[in-house]
């Protein structure tokens, strides 16, 4: 349970709020020396991260490739502030605790001051000061907004006393420690709870003696969509239609059929590539090759694109039945196994047609189908609900680390 | 794209081989308009040829075909469209001399180079098909008003643009854009725009293709099916364009709209302006962004040098790289004088002139020029991803030299950014549209004139800040501080340092007037609490000018109270727990 401080006043500043009276506030540049040091190049890599602050570049999978002329890199040490002017307002600003180099495009600070490093960590980091950066911050183009120093450098510090600092520092690493060991074992609840559901979709799915194995070729019809030839002249029959293309079917088996792209399309195409209750759109090439998708409900005025390719069961294949199993064979990383000799999978029409599923009679395929509709209902729903406690947990820390460093808290209290 | 743009791009099918994609334009466009003038002349061809046989003095049979005619321009040739068809082994002369045969201040064919398609089309077996497919399109003005013309022109022209990947923010400013400038433009003139018979004039530097001179009109004055404030007014519309086709496909839509020819002239606006001596009621512009003025650099230095403060750029100049600030001047100086009824202008631009520069920097001084002389009215943010090859952040600029009593001293900042509607398919980078709803909540802003969420209004002081210079006193050996002869601390370079002191700090009212008290006010309570020994060298202090229109809008979203996150996690458990017992059956 945490305390509220009856003693707060406006600090002055909108995005920092109602702070503690005894709290003192001074501009960045009162504490702060703004240092180039290059010529480094035996030093160890730093980086700035929006996460974790300022790390070693060798402890995170990083795809920004260190610079081949590493003099450029600017040399701090344990307690400087170190700002990525082009990302402060995301987050990527921190007080770092080791000796190194980093980008030259970053902007160093040697500290100037008798305050505690790992309290000013918290507090420039915090949603708070992003809030601040981002107010400071200006460009041309939108997401690039750049905080310039004549404006970092007036940044207003919060202090209060330097015990106080240090008491708000060690229950912030220890609050923080509690909440991501927690939101960890909830991650690794929904990693769970994956495993399980695809470990029934497959139980469910394992043949018995009584079931049939059928190419899809005699079970369903298979159409490859239509070539996408936006630049091509509109011939005078054509009309503009939407159509479902590889990025509308969703990773949790829907067709998203709203905020569709279009191209021209004539009548006989509409109906060649029309969609309908029961179809089973398949991804046709890519990372997410053979990804299937499920159409609910006729879509009459719609059509698609030969990044997808339709199943449409036969009267022998009931088309929930069909969906489970065109997952199955997604989910056992089927097609990269059969066809991956070449870089780039296409499930062409003919591949499709060629594939053999196992398949009982049609009652128990609905009874099947209707389980596996049930079951993965209720691991969705448990998934879902531990995504927003993950969300909730990472709220959490957040207004926790702004509330501590705003004296919203009363940690002499708490600690 | 209507059925009509959709027909005519599709003869582009007839050029696929001969041409490249980004080509198929050079045909199209010049075609189209040859077909619209040709439709247009119709009712009048006969009475011309007539009077141009018995008129062989070029200068009266001018005057006697416009007499009969209405119209500002003509053609003797003895070819149509009609009859170029029914000669097919004679087409390409035949053409040739159909164009030529058109008045002089039709020379749109020349910037085109059509001859050239004209010889390729022909050698390629394709022109004869491209001429038959245009007979068949009906671009009668009584099927096909002068708005629909210009919205076709406009399909046509994206495109043109879409396939030859123009610069960012160049060739072509979209309608709804334009509509915009054009509504905030007139807003404040609607009382005297309604007067019968008004006579108005406007100019665009940058006129591309005419497209804010055609929207202009189509406000104003309308058409018989879609009237504009005024069907009575008259307004006369001007126009400079440095690229010969833009220049070619502008003035032709001019002439199909019964103005004035030479109302519209070729050539570098910053460079020699063709217009020069003449002000207007209504300025509009889309200038290039981030585009350098190297080009243009001796020009506009010589003009400066030999005009100073009354050449085109009195606030100065802005960097090499970007001219934008230039146009954003020269809309300013040609605004009509005050003394005259005074001007309004509208430009859109990108962030940069917002805030580039330093204090004493050309684009710093040209906001500094702009502001102390109050002709900054307001500026609105437009929706991003707005324009066909470019997802920046663009604002639209309103100039006005004679402002309304409760605007003067005053710039009204409005953001604009969420008054948008998603179309439905994406044109370039062009994803939102400003639709006339949205439209009309933005120009309600504006002449509303009050603080909103989406509106504030600023003195225009408040945008002004001194840069001063801290100095620290240099430290000998001993920490004693060095001293000069007359007993004063030495300044150590490496520890100066600039401040930026806002002319409202500490609630100044006076501004630049009230430099040292505010200065003074400012360090005694910023500075010296943090470095005692400090003082300001006052020969140094520089006058800047920025206008930060993002922090004037941005949304802080504070954390939600950590009570309520807890609650709604005690919630979230006990959900879970449920689920996985569920989960387990």
């Amino acid at each position: 349970m945490t305390r509220s401080r009856p003693d707060l006043v406006d600090s002055g500043v909108p995005w920092l709020g109602r702070v503690p009276a005894g709290w003192k506030t001074k501009p960045l540049w009162s504490l702060f020396e703004r240092i180039k040091d290059v010529d480094h190049p035996e030093e160890r890599m730093l980086s700035v991260f929006r996460e974790f602050g300022v790390v070693a570049k060798d402890s995170y999978d990083n795809i920004n490739k260190t610079a081949e002329n590493r003099s450029i890199y600017q040399l701090v040490h344990p307690g400087w502030l170190v700002a990525n002017r082009m990302k402060a307002w995301q987050g990527s600003v921190g007080i770092s605790s080791l000796r190194g180099i980093v980008s030259g495009h970053y902007i160093c600070f040697a500290p100037r001051h008798n305050e505690d490093h790992r309290y000013l960590n918290w507090l420039l980091r915090s949603t708070a000061y992003s809030n601040g950066y981002a107010v400071l911050s200006r460009g041309v183009r939108i997401g690039q907004a750049e905080i310039d120093n004549d404006e970092f450098r007036l940044m207003p510090i919060l202090l209060p006393p330097v015990e106080e600092q240090r008491a708000i520092s060690d229950y912030l690493d220890r609050e923080t420690d509690q909440i991501d060991t927690l939101i960890a074992k909830q991650e690794q609840l929904i990693a769970t709870l994956r495993e399980r559901r695809r470990s029934l979709v497959r139980r469910a799915l394992t043949p018995a003696d009584s079931w049939t194995t059928s190419r899809i070729k005699h079970l369903a019809t298979t159409t490859l969509g239509k070539m996408l030839d936006a630049g091509r002249a509109v011939r005078d029959d054509d009309s503009l239609a939407p159509y479902v293309r590889a990025a509308d079917i969703l990773a949790d088996g829907s067709v998203r059929l709203t905020d569709l792209n279009e191209m021209p399309f004539s009548a006989p195409e509409m109906s060649k590539f029309s969609l309908q209750r029961g179809d089973v759109l398949l991804i046709e090439g890519g990372a997410t090759v053979g990804r299937p998708g499920f159409l609910e409900a006729d879509a009459p005025g719609i059509a698609f694109q030969k990044t997808v390719n339709r199943l449409r069961p036969g009267a022998d294949l009931v088309p929930r039945f069909a969906y489970w199993s065109m997952l199955a064979l997604y989910e056992s990383d089927f097609y990269v196994r059969f066809y991956g000799s070449v870089s780039f999978v296409h499930l062409t029409g003919e591949k499709l047609r060629e594939i053999s599923i196992a398949h009982p009679d049609v009652s128990e395929q609905s009874e099947i189908a209707g389980y596996l509709d049930e079951k993965t209902a209720k691991i969705d729903e448990l998934i879902a609900k531990t995504e927003r406690f993950i969300e909730l947990s990472k709220e959490r820390r957040s207004a926790l680390i702004t509330a501590a460093v705003t004296g919203q808290i009363d940690v002499r209290a708490a600690a | 794209m209507s059925t009509l743009g959709n027909f005519v791009w599709s003869i582009a099918d007839q050029l696929r081989g001969v041409y490249k994609p980004h080509q198929y334009g050079d045909v199209i466009l010049p075609m189209t308009i040859l077909r619209r003038l040709d439709c247009v002349l119709e009712p009048t061809r006969d009475q011309v040829r007539q009077i141009a046989e018995a008129e062989s003095r070029e200068e009266l049979r001018d005057v006697k075909i416009k007499r009969a005619t209405g119209l500002g321009f003509y053609s003797t040739s003895p070819w149509d469209f009609t009859r170029l068809v029914g000669d097919p082994d004679g087409l390409s002369a035949n053409l040739t001399d159909y164009i030529a045969g058109f008045s002089k201040n039709i020379d749109v064919f020349e910037r085109f180079r059509f001859d050239n398609q004209i010889a390729t089309l022909s050698e390629k077996n394709r022109l004869l098909i491209v001429v038959q497919k245009f007979a068949e399109v009906d671009l009668h003005p009584s099927s096909v008003s002068n708005a629909e013309m210009g919205d076709l022109f406009e399909e046509l022209i994206r495109k043109f643009a879409e396939a030859s990947n123009e610069t960012a923010g160049e060739h072509f400013t979209p309608r709804d854009a334009i509509r915009l400038m054009v509504d905030l433009l007139f807003a404040g003139d609607d009382q005297a725009l309604v007067e019968k018979g008004v006579v108005r004039t406007v100019y665009d530097p940058t006129a591309g293709t005419g497209g804010m001179l055609s929207v202009a009109e189509e406000h104003l004055v309308g058409t018989p099916e879609h009237p504009g404030l005024n069907p009575d007014a008259r307004l006369r519309l001007y126009g400079q364009e440095i690229n010969d086709q833009s220049y070619a496909i502008c003035k032709s839509d001019m002439i199909a709209k019964g103005q004035d020819a030479s109302n519209i002239q070729l050539g570098d606006t910053l460079a020699e302006d063709k217009f020069a001596g003449t002000t207007f009621d209504y300025c509009l512009s889309n200038p290039p962004y981030g585009v350098d003025w190297k080009a243009s650099e001796k020009a506009v230095k010589d003009e400066v040098a030999r005009a100073g403060e009354r050449s085109r750029f009195p606030g100065g100049l802005p960097s090499i790289g970007d001219g934008q600030m230039l146009f954003l001047q020269h809309l300013a100086t040609k605004m009509r004088p005050v003394h005259d009824g005074g001007g309004r202008a509208g430009i859109v631009l990108n962030g940069s002139p917002l805030f580039t520069g330093a204090a004493e920097s050309g684009p710093s001084q040209i906001r500094r020029w702009l502001l102390e002389n109050d002709l900054a009215d307001a500026i609105v943010a437009l929706p991003t991803n707005m324009f066909y090859n470019t997802g920046i952040a663009t604002y639209v600029w309103i100039l006005d030299n004679a402002k309304p009593a409760e605007r003067i001293g005053k710039v009204q900042l409005i953001d604009g950014t969420e008054f948008y509607s998603k179309i439905r398919k994406n044109l370039g980078n062009k994803s939102r549209e400003i639709t006339a709803a949205d439209r009309e909540q933005i120009v309600k802003l504006y002449a509303a004139y009050d603080e909103t969420e989406h509106s504030k209004i600023f003195p225009t002081d408040a945008f002004g800040y001194w840069t001063i210079t801290v100095e620290r006193p240099l430290l000998d050996e001993h920490g004693e501080v060095v001293r000069d002869r007359k007993g004063n601390p030495k300044p150590d370079p490496k520890l100066r340092d600039t401040e930026n002191v806002p002319f409202t700090y500490a609630g100044n009212d006076l501004g630049d007037d009230g430099r040292d008290a505010t200065i003074k006010a400012y360090v005694e309570a910023e500075v010296l609490p943090h470095i005692p020994d400090a003082w300001v060298d006052e020969k140094k202090t520089k006058v800047g000018y920025e206008i930060p229109f993002t922090r004037h809008f941005y949304k802080y979203l504070p954390p939600r109270p950590l009570d309520e996150i807890d609650a709604d996690l005690n919630q979230l458990v006990a959900e879970i727990l449920d689920l996985l017992r569920e989960v387990e059956k």
